[in-house]
């Protein structure tokens, strides 16, 4: 009876290190930004006219790697990462095994247009009607590009600005 | 008779706290349901918006941010409802694309479900002890009734409280007063 305020303070102290313990013990995937559904599964598709008027379906690029990049003219980090893209593009050029798709989030037709002729880039670029194509592969942030492999699953995501190097070596790290 | 008397308001009592704990369940279950499932109107788009967390913002759902992400989220969503989709399958299909962090209303499983245990454990917990602190009030009560209420007491209240009519009479209760 003279305890029993320093009992309860115990069992309350307990339960809420048990708590903090079982958080902090989690599965921290569970909680993590840059998980995501789509890995391993099928690239949702992707079928557009691109800038230059030609069809582009991803399933027309089986049997090669395939980077899907979400971008906008108006994302300052896109701007960075553009030149490594244009790289990667360029050595995978003469062997055809990889290709590069880029997708414009909230931009304009002209803007995409102007970017491209300014920074180089000679892949297939769809910036008009792409709502339906963000929000299928979970776009939240700018840029992000999905890694899909020869057999159109995706099998890596990128968060933010991507390197060659990075892609290079997810690639490698599956063949 | 004392015991009788004191049957009968508890038994009311009892009966008052039942009709309050099912009202309060009614109101749990009619509060817990969505305002709408089916149909096509706005306040089933923005129940299933609020359902769903802007991810491009802070602290906000689908349904009050005006963030790129949410509108067109809040349009997708409008489109699944004409095209006929259950709320749940319009939430399953943004948890397959941004996983079950989009969704607001916490998973029932792994760590997440503490949320939805803890709550529960915790009132039943305080159910337990308001009910053990009401039984040793109550038992309180009654030993004290048993102890204090005695028909001895009962007389020499009586008498006490009989007007003195005498010296004779004084001395009396002033001797059975000391007498105790």
């Amino acid at each position: 009876m003279k305890y029993r305020s320093l009992w309860i303070a115990g069992i309350v102290g307990l339960v809420a290190v048990g708590l903090i313990a079982l958080f902090v013990t989690a599965d921290s995937s569970e909680f993590d930004q840059g998980d995501n559904p789509l890995i391993g599964r099928v690239a949702p598709k992707i079928s557009a006219s691109d800038t230059k008027g030609r069809d582009v379906r991803i399933e027309d690029y089986r049997g090669r790697w395939v980077v899907v990049n979400f971008f906008a003219t108006w994302c300052g980090p896109c701007k960075v990462e553009h030149p490594e893209l244009v790289a990667f593009n360029r050595r995978h050029a003469d062997a055809g095994d990889a290709a590069v798709i880029s997708v414009a989030y909230d931009d304009s037709v002209e803007k995409v247009e102007e970017f491209f002729a300014t920074n180089g880039g000679e892949w297939a670029v769809v910036a008009k009607g792409t709502d339906q194509f963000s929000l299928e592969y979970g776009v939240v942030q700018l840029p992000e590009s999905y890694l899909v492999d020869p057999d159109g699953i995706v099998v890596h995501k990128f968060i933010g600005g991507v390197t060659a190097a990075e892609i290079e070596a997810e690639i490698e790290s599956r063949a | 008779m004392n015991g009788t008397s004191a049957s009968r308001p508890s038994r009311a009592r009892v009966i008052g706290w039942c009709v309050l704990l099912f009202c309060v369940a009614v109101l749990l279950v009619l509060g817990a349901r969505p305002a709408t499932t089916s149909g096509t109107s706005d306040d089933r788009l923005f129940a299933l918006a609020g359902e769903l967390k802007c991810l491009q913002c802070v602290g906000e759902s689908v349904a009050t941010s005006q963030a790129s992400i949410a509108v067109k989220m809040r349009d997708e969503i409008r489109v699944q409802m004409r095209a006929g989709r259950s709320d749940d399958e319009i939430l399953t299909y943004f948890a397959d694309r941004y996983s079950q962090r989009v969704l607001l209303t916490p998973a029932s499983t792994g760590a997440a479900s503490v949320v939805w245990i803890v709550p529960v454990v915790v009132m039943v917990a305080g159910i337990g002890v308001l009910m053990v602190i009401v039984a040793r009030s109550r038992r309180r009560r009654s030993d004290a009734g048993d102890h204090v209420i005695s028909q001895e007491d009962r007389d020499l209240v009586a008498v006490a409280l009989t007007p003195a009519t005498s010296a004779g009479a004084d001395e009396t209760v002033d001797g059975d007063v000391s007498a105790d």
